[in-house]
């Protein structure tokens, strides 16, 4: 990269932080610090939530995919978006109910339908798999940028040799760090929508010149001669299959009220129309940006083949867009793509960091220690938990050696939450649903990902299931033990701490617009 | 080409062209979405209680 390239990514970034710098005195209450006041539209929302989905991790993940099977994705997408659309987007199933309860996390719903020990549970549980899911964003991020920025692997800096990935890693970290510190959820929102409008912008741009440079007949005759007709279905031998379909399917209907990030997004929302308007735009808006993504990655098959014979096809695949970027973009365009990838890192990562801190304070710290925090306080101590977060994911970064698939690595943490999202959907629209079917659902979802790890690391490639199968085995088996143990202990009755959820939405709904809160 | 493969270009151009036009009118929207944050942030009244821990609290159905 060239001095031009590293100066705009370097002016960019300065901006940005100016912004962050600026928006960290509007912070007056714990509310505008974890969800903006509840001030947040849809367009604002729907950008911030793009930023806040579209990771560095994600971007590697889906360029490598385009990589591996091609325009499969596309189709379960397309299957994902056939019921989320209506179900979420249009009836807004779930997502209206949550934003009117004014509950600012998920355990806090789950203290309020079930008990304070559940909050308790589901806090831990949250916190862990966040915090665990997001530990591998850092490093794989970082050793992303190195291979964008064809950086050496060691550096010298005045009379210290530096290895780059962890020098890159340590500065990711450290700017999602000011940013949460900064402004909370304010900065988080505003600095998203800026950074969403960098990187979307330059990815188009991107994309559209892959598509001009190859043109149509050499992207179909590359997917034909490396991928045949898998790079056009994910039902076909050597693409993704019906379990990994159905276990990606219902882990993202469950986790739309479980994941803490994008709940947090909901519950900032200014009413619950325009939680659900902000649900309905994002899926269409995340279709977009996989097609401009997958294409980019095909771009990356076109030019560079796949792997030789003996090279590793993981390796490989994880960073051969990287290099054909790096070598094929122009200047300037190299500098606008290196900003919008560290802008894709911070943005996703200030979100969690939020997130997370705010459940390890407000679901774990609090309810033990059992009275109420002043908001100075308060905020203070999301902050000190912010840094601490901060700090993990550098030890953590410094430690790990990735070895397993970024998207295995991800799911596995997603299906932790699993439970969560069942006994909330449960706790929203089921009278029945008692505490004790909560605590099954989340124990379920917990322990099968937990026993999967463990049991092959106990008997290696003998285990009998694949981490789709046991996905799979997880969320079907938590539904099951949700609604069996509900019915057996709610003795025929509605279960205590049930609120008719529709007549408190028709209630909000029912208020002038500028009221809602 | 294959039925599928055809299916699958026609949806690809249709949603890239569509994303496009929406990132427009998204990137318009927000910035008007954001102007008004701030005007709301700034002069919005503070609720102490509303912090997300007290809330919960007196709402709780007793342990089962």
């Amino acid at each position: 990269m060239s001095p031009v390239d590293w100066g705009i990514a370097g002016f960019l970034l300065a901006l940005l932080i100016g912004v962050a710098v600026y928006l960290g005195r509007l912070n007056k209450s714990v509310a505008d610090f974890l969800i903006a006041g509840r001030q947040v539209r849809k367009f604002l929302g729907m950008s911030s939530g793009t930023a806040e989905g579209l990771g560095l991790a994600s971007i590697a993940a889906t360029l490598e995919q385009g990589m591996r099977n091609g325009f499969a994705l596309i189709w379960v997408s397309m299957i994902l978006m056939a019921y989320t659309i209506p179900v979420f987007g249009i009836l807004g199933f779930g997502i209206k109910r949550f934003r009117a309860t004014r509950c600012m996390t998920i355990p806090e719903f789950l203290q309020k339908r079930y008990s304070p020990r559940l909050r308790l549970l589901a806090g831990i549980i949250l916190a862990m798999s966040g915090v665990l899911n997001m530990a591998i964003f850092p490093i794989t991020g970082s050793l992303f940028i190195t291979s964008f920025t064809g950086l050496p692997e060691m550096f010298t800096w005045g009379p210290w040799t530096l290895n780059s990935v962890q020098v890159i890693m340590i500065t990711l970290v450290t700017l999602a760090v000011l940013f949460t510190f900064l402004g909370g959820m304010v900065t988080v929102v505003v600095t998203d929508y800026l950074q969403a409008t960098v990187l979307v912008s330059c990815l188009i741009f991107v994309g559209l010149r892959t598509f001009f440079l190859l043109g149509p007949a050499t992207i179909h005759k590359t997917l034909q001669d490396n991928l045949g007709d898998a790079a056009f279905n994910p039902f076909q031998k050597g693409s993704y299959g019906w379990v990994w379909i159905a276990w990606v399917l219902l882990l993202t209907t469950f986790n739309k009220l479980a994941f803490a990030p994008s709940v947090q997004k909901m519950a900032s929302a200014d009413s619950p129309e325009t939680a659900r308007k902000m649900e309905l735009l994002q899926n269409i808006f995340g279709m977009g940006m996989r097609i401009i993504l997958l294409l980019i990655g095909i771009g990356a098959l076109a030019a560079l083949g796949g792997p030789a014979a003996g090279e590793s096809p993981d390796l490989y695949f994880r960073f051969a867009a990287a290099i054909h970027l790096r070598e094929t973009l122009p200047m300037i365009l190299l500098g606008l793509m290196f900003a919008a990838l560290l802008f894709s890192s911070i943005s996703t990562d200030d979100s969690y960091l939020l997130s997370w801190s705010a459940i390890i304070v407000n679901d774990i710290i609090q309810p033990i220690y059992g009275k109420p925090i002043s908001p100075k306080i308060h905020i203070r101590l999301i902050r000190t938990v912010i840094l601490l977060i901060g700090i993990f994911l550098i030890l953590f970064g410094l430690a790990y050696n990735p070895q397993e698939s970024i998207l295995d690595y991800i799911y596995l943490t997603g299906t932790l939450i699993g439970g969560i999202g069942i006994s909330v959907f449960m706790g929203l629209y089921w009278s029945r649903a008692t505490s004790y079917g909560a605590y099954a659902a989340l124990l379920t979802c917990t322990l099968f990902p937990i026993g999967d790890l463990v049991g092959k690391q106990w008997v290696g490639k003998t285990y009998p299931f694949t981490p789709q199968q046991s996905g799979l085995i997880s969320i079907l088996g938590a539904v099951v033990a949700m609604v069996a143990v509900s019915l057996i202990t709610s003795n025929n009755s509605t279960a205590p701490g049930w609120v008719d959820y529709g007549e408190k939405l028709r209630e909000v709904e029912m208020q002038p617009k500028g009221e809602i809160s | 080409m294959s039925p599928m493969a055809l299916a699958t270009y026609v949806m690809v151009s249709l949603f890239a062209v569509s994303y496009i036009l929406f990132f427009i009118v998204v990137t318009i929207g927000g910035f008007f979405d954001l102007k008004k944050l701030i005007r709301c942030i700034k002069v919005d009244q503070i609720d102490l209680l509303d912090d997300n821990c007290e809330s919960g609290k007196e709402e709780a159905p007793p342990p089962r």
